[in-house]
This record gives structure tokens, sequence and C-alpha cells, in this order.
């Protein structure tokens, strides 16, 4: 039998994930080619958008140009093609390709979701371990409590609150916006000012991903800690603190990381809202914007990359998943 | 589990050698936290009933071991000192390659090989005192004979005391020295192995002993065979793959390599194996219920193998089963009638004749016929496994498939459904396929027995034939490793095992 | 009936039974309480709480806040419910035959719920309303469409444990045909995880809905709270009203349902209610 070193597996495994991001490229663009006929209207029309359906030359370089008149299968096959040459269409709205306008607002978008994926996770997982030990204690129903009402609380709104308070009535945090306008800054303070107008949509953002996972790692703690291993650590002789660290926290992280990678395209969809209440210039507010004008080649194009986002994220969490647990990377489970 | 032990129906504790409430001249309980971390795998170290899970499933073995030295020894020994010490262990408990192994995760260890991890932690600090509760209950009979032999040995070199917990009176009269009997948390006996296990003074302890399953080897009940076969087993295969990791071959688990076996009428045949041995996939495989690889079932004149939909079905009538768990075989949303009268009522029978007949089988097997009306749980495994017993008699089949029927029971419960099943055998004249990893309950049941080993038979013979004179090298194995073997088939227990319990309403 | 005893006494799940069961009066009633509709003007713009008569204030265009919260309540309540209804559908019937039958039928089922999964849903869902245009069905069908992924890894995990339970075996022994045990065996004993999860995802349908109107794709002559929130946020400066009672009232229904759900997970299944995410 051959036992692969868990440095290759990983990059087996990686391999695989890449795999899979191409497999599912490919079928969210054939979803998207299917939809862009199931929605009411003329193809050529849908591309257009609003603002062009009127124009009726627009309209036939369109049919001419994605080859409307052939048959579906034809016409897919050329619509895979160009999506695999990042070829996403064109904008008539804005008059860009749809490609240049996402990739432009990508970076914003990866600094805000990434930012708060991490601080949730850590901060909730802290957080869900402390209350967990602590199980029935005040903290602990104050953790609990405070969880359950953050993950009744709709991402848009708490942005909206945020900005009453620490804006609006305190004055301390700009409400909108990447960075200010019109300043000239030095790069240490360039990145310092994008900081402080990053402060609250990461925390709303990050706020509800991080009630899931400390009320997760909480349940998991607790239920780590009736298993038997546990009773062994203790018969061991072994100090509270060393049976935590040593035996509890890792074992406990396995079910909060396996989460955490399903909740990251929800994180991602949140990122939207998000940017769409502080006007933070990523792929939300293009979405918004397009949402406004009917700009579905842009719409499609968000739709398409985010995913791919998501499943880049996934292959993260896929990664601390493997390093804390080696079942993984032998392949045994 | 120690709470479990105490205070399930019928727990056993069995002390040997120093049996003191006092530890060491120390009583833990009023020991302060620190005190109390030393004595914990200092002078009393522990093991439990399930390796797999008692060890962190995400932690190398070599460093859990490390781990009971580094928390014990001062001053802290130097890495290296450690790490000899560990290798030292695995050797003393005789695992191979010490190398290799300290670098795994249990994971990757057999049931066997786990157990002996734990004792090699339990022994890192040489404690004078070893707590082994139940410790080789989750083991096959192989493994616990080298598992008990290792810790007698290790007591024996050590000089260090042992309490063993466990429910197999077997177990008690290979290793211990003294006895203490519980029921209810409270002593019913203690004293001298010798004494206790001859001479009970107790009736309770005389009911235990006397229902530990013994070879009936003066039974000739295997001349009462008739020829005619009923159920032909041909060249059955059937391979499990178990998909792995991207790119490693699917690891293959052979359940049955050509199994043939011929079932008479109203005869009772053992199948008996260790676990993976792929007895139970065997009677699976005759239910249907695992699609075999390949070879025959002939049944009335068809082939098993080859029924689809009703024809299948309409067979099925005349093949029944009883599972092992008396807890998932019965439907927990089912009114225990329902789940009798529905077997007749799906082939035609109407309502009020079906459970008319589910209550009269009920008192059949020792209930009550107002158990009808009432929930699976409500009643006690043995109770329940009376009304699976029902439940697949309420067909009227020729061939009862006892998948470990018994062997989720206590001991007592278990020899009253074994009278229960060996009287309705008569009555019915079934055909049963017994199939059990213990060979004294075969023993006690069965005119003829299969040994399975990977799969294949490797020995098929009387009851009688095969234990007084085993061929097979591994069917010798067996037998040597049924726990207490040379003591309870010494003369003076040859009369008591006799006489089997009558079927009564008390499991 | 005992499952109904234990959850009265069960603090939290009561709390939000209760406080669910005022949402819903309030929905049912709005039209008594508030005859004139939502989008009346009553007032002048921007009355603060309290004054004019208007327990909320008023927003923009002098329209009674407190009307459309109550309003509001019927959209959220409607579009929760109904989604969640189409999202079990949807997941139960993919997460039982995928358990059921196994094989290739299964992997093939499972590879698109771990798509469907892993793709932004709320990002699709304003791709799918987006082309449908809104109005309350096709709000629904798409909140439904992507909802549907939890319920079904949870029915077929569930199917999957209880097919080759013995129970489950003995009655395929026994000649019960493929239909009966899956209806009267399998399906009854995995039903309460089912119910609690579809409970949970009224609640996220809720939250979905909020966020689509939110970004001006709600039902257009629906009054909700979503549509609300989205027309306060540009002048909060001068009407924190108008977004925070809406927000309120969503936080207060969404939690109200996660509180019942979670008390009836503890009641129906205390094993596997802590597993859940």
């Amino acid at each position: 039998m051959i036992r692969l070193g868990s440095a290759a597996m990983i990059g087996l495994m990686t391999l695989s994930r890449i795999a899979q991001l191409i497999a599912v490229i490919l079928v969210i663009a054939t979803f998207n080619f299917v939809l862009v006929r199931a929605a009411p209207g003329d193809p050529a029309q849908v591309m257009a958008g609003q603002s062009g359906a009127s124009d009726p030359k627009l309209l036939e370089d369109l049919r001419k140009e994605y080859g409307l008149d052939k048959p579906y299968a034809v016409q897919l096959a050329s619509y895979l093609g160009r999506v695999i040459r990042l070829d996403l269409g064109y904008s008539y709205r804005q008059r860009r390709a749809v490609v240049d306008l996402i990739l432009e607002r990508l970076p914003a978008t990866l600094l805000l979701t990434v930012t708060a994926f991490c601080l949730a996770l850590l901060i909730g997982t802290t957080l869900g371990a402390l209350a967990g030990l602590a199980a029935g204690s005040v903290l602990d129903t104050v953790f609990t409590v405070l969880s359950l009402v953050l993950y009744a609380t709709p991402v848009f709104w708490l942005g909206l609150m945020l900005v009453l308070v620490f804006s609006v009535t305190l004055g301390w945090l700009p409400p909108f916006g990447y960075e200010t306008i019109n300043v000239k800054f030095s790069p240490l303070a360039h990145a310092l000012d994008i900081a402080k107008h990053m402060i609250m949509p990461v925390t709303s953002l990050a706020a509800i991903y991080l009630a899931i996972y400390a009320r997760l790692m909480r349940s998991s703690i607790i239920e780590v800690a009736q298993q038997d291993f546990i009773k062994t650590a203790r018969a061991k002789g072994l100090s509270g603190p060393s049976i935590v660290v040593g035996h509890m926290l890792r074992n406990a992280l396995v079910p909060v990381v396996t989460v955490a990678g399903m909740q990251a395209g929800a994180l991602v969809g949140g990122a939207v809202v998000i940017e769409t209440v502080f006007a933070w210039p990523g792929l939300g507010r293009l979405t918004f914007d397009a949402l406004l004008q009917r700009d579905y080649p842009v719409l499609l194009g968000i739709f398409l990359i985010l995913s791919i986002v998501v499943i880049v994220l996934n292959l993260l969490t896929d990664l601390i998943y493997k390093l804390i647990d080696p079942r993984m990377t032998t392949g045994a489970a | 589990m120690i709470a479990h032990a105490v205070l399930s129906l019928l727990p056993k504790s069995i002390a040997v050698a120093s049996g003191a409430v006092m530890v060491a001249g120390q009583n833990p309980t009023k020991l302060d936290r620190r005190a109390l971390r030393r004595l914990r795998g200092g002078s009393a170290a522990m093991i439990f009933q399930e390796p797999l899970s008692s060890l962190n499933p995400l932690k190398r073995v070599g460093k859990q071991i490390e781990e009971m030295i580094l928390s014990h020894q001062q001053p802290t020994p130097s890495a290296a000192e450690v790490h000899a010490r560990v290798q030292q262990l695995l050797t003393q408990v005789g695992l191979p390659n010490p190398q290799l192994l300290e670098r795994s995760y249990p994971f990757e260890l057999s049931g066997g090989q786990r157990q002996r991890v734990m004792i090699a932690m339990a022994m890192a600090n040489r404690p004078a005192l070893l707590i082994a509760d139940e410790p080789t209950t989750a083991l096959d009979v192989t493994t616990q004979r080298q598992i008990l032999r290792l810790i007698d040995d290790l007591r024996r070199d050590r000089g260090m005391g042992v309490l063993l917990i466990t429910h197999d009176f077997g177990v008690v009269a290979d290793v211990a020295d003294r006895v203490v009997v519980l029921r209810h948390g409270k002593v019913v006996e203690q004293g001298t192995v010798e004494e206790v296990l001859r001479r009970p003074k107790e009736a309770y302890t005389r009911e235990l002993i006397d229902a530990v399953p013994k070879a009936r080897l003066d039974d000739i009940r295997h001349k009462t065979i008739r020829p005619e076969s009923l159920l032909e087993v041909v060249g059955l295969q059937k391979t499990f793959r178990v998909k792995r990791g991207w790119l490693q071959p699917p690891r293959e688990v052979v359940a049955a390599d050509g199994i043939s076996l011929t079932l008479h009428e109203g005869e009772t045949l053992a199948v008996v194996g260790e676990s993976g041995s792929g007895k139970s996939t065997l009677g699976r495989m005759i239910m249907r219920l695992t699609e075999p690889d390949g070879g025959a079932i002939r049944f009335n004149g068809q082939d098993l193998r080859l029924l689809r939909g009703e024809a299948l079905r309409q067979a099925r009538k005349q093949l029944q089963i009883v599972f092992q768990d008396p807890f998932a075989s019965l439907d927990p949303r089912q009114k225990v009638g329902d789940a009798i009268a529905r077997g007749p009522m799906a082939y035609g029978t109407s309502r009020s004749e079906a459970m008319e007949q589910a209550k009269k089988l009920l008192v059949r097997v020792g209930l009550n016929a107002v158990a009808a009306d009432r929930y699976p749980h409500e009643f006690s495994g043995g109770q329940r496994q009376r009304i699976c017993i029902a439940r697949a008699l309420a067909l009227k089949p020729r061939v009862l498939i006892a998948d470990e029927a018994v062997s989720a029971l206590d001991v007592s419960v278990q020899a009253q459904v074994l009278a229960l099943l060996a009287e309705l055998r008569q009555e019915m004249k079934l055909a049963m396929v017994f199939i059990t990893h213990d060979l004294r309950i075969a023993a006690e049941i069965a005119d003829r027995v299969i040994v399975l080993q990977k799969g294949r038979i490797v020995e098929e013979g009387a009851t009688a034939d095969v234990f007084t004179a085993p061929q097979a090298a591994y069917t010798r194995d067996l037998l040597d490793a049924i726990p207490g073997r040379d003591f309870f088939d010494q003369p003076g227990f040859a009369n008591a095992a006799g006489k089997i319990p009558t079927a009564r309403m008390s499991s | 009936m005992d499952a109904v005893r234990a959850f009265l006494r069960h603090p939290s799940g009561m709390v939000g039974l209760v406080v669910l069961l005022i949402v819903v009066v309030v929905a049912i009633i709005a039209p008594i309480v508030f005859p004139v509709s939502p989008w009346e003007m009553v007032s002048a713009p921007f009355t603060p709480p309290g004054e004019d008569g208007l327990l909320l204030g008023g927003d923009t265009l002098g329209r009674d806040v407190a009307a459309g919260v109550a309003y509001g309540a019927r959209v959220s309540l409607v579009i929760g419910i109904a989604s969640a209804m189409a999202a079990m559908v949807i997941g139960v019937t993919i997460g039982a035959i995928s358990g059921y039958f196994g094989g290739k039928v299964d992997l093939v089922l499972m590879r698109m719920t771990e798509l469907f999964q892993t793709i932004p849903a709320f990002v699709l869902a304003i791709l799918l309303v987006a082309t449908f245009n809104p109005s309350l069905l096709t709000i629904i069908l798409t909140i439904g469409a992507v909802s549907w992924p939890p319920l079904a890894r949870l029915t077929r995990a569930e199917f999957l444990r209880l097919r080759n339970r013995e129970f489950v075996e003995a009655a395929l022994c026994q000649g019960e045909g493929t239909l009966r045990i899956v209806l009267g065996h399998i399906l009854p004993n995995a039903i309460s995880p089912i119910l609690v999860v579809t409970s949970l995802t009224v609640a996220t349908a809720i939250l979905l809905e909020s966020a689509l109107s939110f970004m001006g794709l709600g039902d257009p002559n629906l009054m909700s709270w979503g549509f609300m929130i989205g027309a306060g946020r540009t002048v909060i400066r001068n009407a924190w009203w108008m977004s925070v009672f809406p927000g309120l009232a969503i936080l207060i229904t969404v939690l109200a349902i996660n509180l019942f759900g979670e008390g009836l997970s503890d009641v129906l299944n205390p094993r596997v209610s802590r597993r859940r995410s």
C-alpha cells in the first residue's frame, strides 16, 4: 500500500479542489446560460439590460455576437468557451468588459470578507470555548443570550445601527466609503484610514458569524468534555488546563471548521448587503448598482466570481481541517 | 461505565488481589486536587472498555503516553529519557515495531493494539494499582485472552494489584484471585474464586453461575438430524469494498469466500466466528438483506438470489430473522401488537385475526397479551427480544436466522431467551441458523457447528465433535480462548449445566 | 402529548412561542388596527415617534411606520412559512431519494446539494428574483430554491441512519413494501429533526426576504420590513425611527422563531439538538 506523506496528500487534495473549482465554474456558467434563456423576454434584450433594450442595432449586434440564431448546444459551447477564457461579456450600461469591472472591485470585497471570516472564526471559537468550559455560569448565559440575539439580527440592519450610534450620534467613525477622499496620505496613514473605514462593515459582517461559531464551539466543547478520552486524561492525572489545551480544543474545533466552510457562502452573501449599506466599493456595491439598472451581464458575472471566492474560502477551511485532523490526510475517513 | 455496571440489573464487580478502599494508604475522596492528580495515573492507573474512544483521536499515541510520564515524574525527565521509556513500554505490552507505532494515530491501530496502548499508558508510572473496567468486553475472544494474559503477566512482574471489573464469570475464573459480587451497588458475596464459584452462598451468585452457557457435550442431539435438506447455500461470495481517500485503492474486506452449507429440517446450525469473519453477512445474505456477489441460495427448489419483487416477498415469508440489538429492532413509534401483526397483514390476513394471533404469540413467548397495546420503550432488553421472536414467528417461517440474538443480553436473561428458542424450535419444527461469536452459546444450542474465519469455513461438524476434537488450528485457538473454560468444564459443573432455566417473564 | 407537555415546561421555547403568537396576532389584526393602507400619507413627512398620533413616527412621505411594521409582519410570516415549506418539500424529496436508494442516484443528488450549498445563496437569490421579476410567488419560490440543501442533507442522513436499522430490515423481511416502509417506518422516525430544521428555516427565510427587499427586490405591492429599512437608510441622520423599528421587528420575530425551534428540538430529539449548525 502506498502511504503518502501529509504534505503530498495536501497537495493532491488541493489539486482535487482545483478540479472541483473548474467543474463548479462550468456548472454555474451553464446555469447562467439557462437562466438567460429562461428569463422573460429575448436573450439579447436581457443581455443588453434596460438601457440597451431600446436600441435595435445593439440588439442585432448582440444576436450576431452570441450566435443566438444557432442551436442551443452551439451557443452553450461557445459561451462556456468564453467563460473559461474569463470573458464574462460586456456591460452595455457601463460600456466596459464585465471581467474588468469585477476584478477592479474584487480586492475590496476580499479584504472585507476575509478579514471578517478570520475574525469571526478566531473570536467566535475563543468565546465559544470559554462559554462551553464555564457552561451554566453567568458568563455562559450572557454569551448565549448575546449570540442568540446576534443570530437573529439582519446583517444590514446591524450595520445601520452601528452607523446610527458611532457615526451619527458619536461621530467617531466614517459612516461609509473605503477611504477618505481628496486627502493625500502617507502609505501607513492610508492603511490606517482604510482600517478605520473597515471597522463598522467588518464588525457587522463578522458579528453574526461570530455568534454562529461561538454557539457551535460551545456545544462542541461540551460534547467533547463528555468523551471517554477525556475520562482517560483525567484518570492519567492531568491538570485541568492541560486537558483543555491538550485534548479538548483540537477535537472541539473539527465540527466548527466544517460548518465554517459551509457558512462561507452565506458570509459572502452578507458582504453583498453590507457593502450596500456602507457604500463599500466592492462587488456588493456593484451588485446593487447593476440591480438598479438591471445590468444582467454584470449580475451573472458577479454570481460566477463570488462562487469562486466561496470555493477558495472552502479551500482555506479544508487546509485548516487537515491541519487539525490527521484522519483527513491519511484518507481514513 | 462503572456507574452503568453498578446500576444495571445484573452487574458483577470482581476484585482481584488488592481490593482496598484505601489506595496506597490514601483515601481518594479526601485528597485535595493536586494530590488526587498525583494519585491518578501515578499510583493508581485505569483502563477502560472502549479503547478507541478512550484515546484522543487527534493525537499520536506516543505523545499520549509521554504526557502521562511528563505530568507525573519529578524532576521532569529529559526528552530522550521519555522517548526511551515510551519505547520500552510499547515493547513491554507486546506491540510490534514501537518506532512506527509511537507515531501512529489511534484510528490506525486495531482494537487489541489500542487496548495495549492504553495498558502501556497505565503502566507508565509503575502504578501500585491497575483498575481495569471491562477491558476486554469490546474485543474478540482470542484478543481478549491475549490482553488478559498481558495484564496478568504485568501484575506478576510488578507485584501490582489489579481491580478488574467484568460481567463475565469465565474471565473471573481465568484470572482472578478474589471475587466481589455486586448487585444494585451492594456487595452480595465475596471470597476467593474457588469459594465463590464452587460453593456460592447466595442464591443470586448461584443463578449467575448457572446461567453461564456451558457446552453440553454429553448430549447426543445430533442423532436426531433428518436427512432432508431445507436450505442450501452454494459457493456464496461477497467482498465489501470500502472507499478510502483519493488515489488509494479501496480496502477490500472478504466477507464470504465460497461458503457452502446445508441446513436440514428441524436442525439448529450454529455459525461461529470472530468479528470480521463474515458470519452476520452470511445470515443477511440468506435473507437477501445484503446482495451476494456470487453463488446460490437454494430454498424450496428456488434460488433465492434470482428472486425479485413479489416472488422474493413470498419467499421471505418462510425465512425470518432475529437481530442482535433488541433496542434497534423495534420501531419506537409502533405498538408491539402492530409490529407483530404487520407481517401477516402484509400477506393478506385480516387485521383482527392478525392481532388475535399476535396476542397469542406474546403469551407464548412469555409476555402478557396486554403488551400488544404498549410501545417498545416500555420493555426491557430481554422482553424486547421476546417480542422480536414473536414477530419473526408470526409468519410461521420454516427457517429462523438468529443473528447474535442473545449477545446483547445479560447472562441470566440470555439463558432464558435461549431456552425459549429451544422450546419454540421443537414446537414449530423450525430449522435455525444460530449466528454467534460465543462458542459457549453455540455449544449449548446447536446440533451442528460451522466455524468461519475471514469468509471461509474452516471447520464444520456435529457440535460434540467440533468441541471435543477440533480439526482446525483456528477452532482450537477459539476454544482455548473461551474464558473460564478450564474451570467450568470440570466435572463439578457438568451437572449444574444440564438444566436450562425455564423461560420466564422476569427477563 | 408528552412532547406538548415537555414543551410547555421549556422556558425559552415558551417565550419564543408566546412572542411568535403575538407577532401572528399583529399580522392578523393589522387591517383592523390600521384601516388606512400603510402606503397612504397620514401626516407630515418625518413625524417623530409619538407625535401626531403616530406611535412609531412617520416616514419621508408621512406614512405611518407603525402601520408598515404591522403589515410587514404579514409579508414576513407568509413568505417565511411558505418558502420554508417549499424548501422542506424539495429537501425532503431529494434527501429521501438519496438516502433510501443510495448508490449513483445518491452521488449525483449529493453533488448537486453540495454545489447548491457552496454557492452564495443570497447572490443566487438576487439573480433569480431579478430574472423573474419580484412578486410574492417568485420570492417564495426563490427562497425555497436556495434554502433546501440543509434539509436535504438532514433527511438523507436520517434515512441512511434508519434504512439499515434492524426494525426497517425486519419490516422488509416481514413483506412490507417500499412505500409502506418509507412512509410507515422511516419518515415517522425522521420527522422530528426535519420539523425542527424546517421551523428554523422559517427564520432564515425571513432574514433572506428582508435582505432581498432591502436591496430593492421585494414585491413592489407589499409593505415589508426590509423595504422600510432600505427606505430609511439614506435618511438615517434625520429619521432614525424609520430603520430602527422595522429592524427590531425582524430581530424579535426571528429570535422568537429560533427560540421556539430550539425548544422544539430539545423536546423532540434531545440527542440531536446540539449537533445542529
